[in-house]
């Protein structure tokens, strides 16, 4: 670890000014946060992968069957 | 690790509103501030620390015991930023316009309203002028106290370019202060 530029930083980042979300802000988020807890991520994440794979596993199906009606 | 920490992830694996509401309050500020003086915009900052909030709570569940939990929130925080200044260069390109890397820097900002004196004022605008990059690595080991070994983990870099980032955050921001550099900057 280098303290020749850690140490200093810490210096004058313990003076830059305390920031803070107004309260109002913060019980917001909070409440909105926290009925996610415990359940896992939204089906809607996985809507979107499933339909694309859908539609490549037909895409490959089809040119596979395409290729082979042509070969034969 | 401190105690709190593994108490709050042990709350948190069970779905503890508690422990959430506990974790919130120890890091919604540092978040915030983070997250404020990288993206320099207050609605954007709020959104992006609902958004990692968001992330704990849907991941609660898979935390290991020992996960460290600033540093696991600031990773989120970081790739949400990430995400969102592509996102913001895109629109850009889009748009027509070349795209701003970064907004100006001199610009007054809601964050040089809290500053209450000129050295506090010149430090946070020489903070906003520093390359994302090296304000980036500058927040989370002066202001967040992170180590830069974690800071690396955090950003996904090898130790030795968070290093090279600290030195020449440190380099840049003496220059930028100026007359408000600590004595010791100059004579160094």
């Amino acid at each position: 670890m280098n303290d020749r530029d850690v140490d200093p930083l810490a210096k004058v980042g313990r003076q830059l000014p305390a920031v803070d979300l107004d309260d109002a802000v913060a019980r917001r988020i909070a409440h909105r946060t926290r009925h996610a807890l415990g359940r896992g991520l939204p089906a809607s994440r996985f809507v979107e992968p499933l339909v694309i794979a859908v539609f490549e596993i037909a895409l490959l199906g089809w040119t596979v069957a395409k290729v082979v009606e042509l070969l034969g | 690790m401190g105690p709190d920490q593994r108490a709050w992830c042990e709350g948190l694996r069970r779905g503890d509103p508690a422990a959430f509401d506990a974790v919130f309050a120890a890091y919604r500020r540092r978040l915030y501030g983070y997250l404020v003086r990288m993206t320099r915009r207050g609605d954007v900052a709020e959104d992006l620390l609902q958004e990692t909030f968001m992330r704990l709570a849907q991941h609660a569940k898979k935390l290991a015991e020992d996960t460290r939990l600033d540093a696991w929130l600031f990773t989120v925080a970081h790739r949400l930023y990430v995400s969102w200044r592509r996102a913001q260069a895109v629109r850009a390109q889009l748009a027509g316009d070349l795209p701003r890397r970064e907004p100006p820097a001199l610009e007054r900002s809601p964050l040089e309203a809290v500053c209450d004196s000129q050295s506090q004022l010149a430090l946070e605008r020489g903070f906003a002028a520093l390359p994302a990059a090296y304000r980036e690595v500058a927040l989370l080991v002066g202001v967040e106290g992170l180590a830069p070994s974690e800071v690396a983990e955090i950003l996904g870099l090898r130790a030795d370019a968070v290093r090279q980032r600290l030195a020449r955050a440190r380099t840049q921001l003496a220059e930028l202060l100026g007359e408000h550099a600590p004595p010791s900057w100059r004579s160094a």
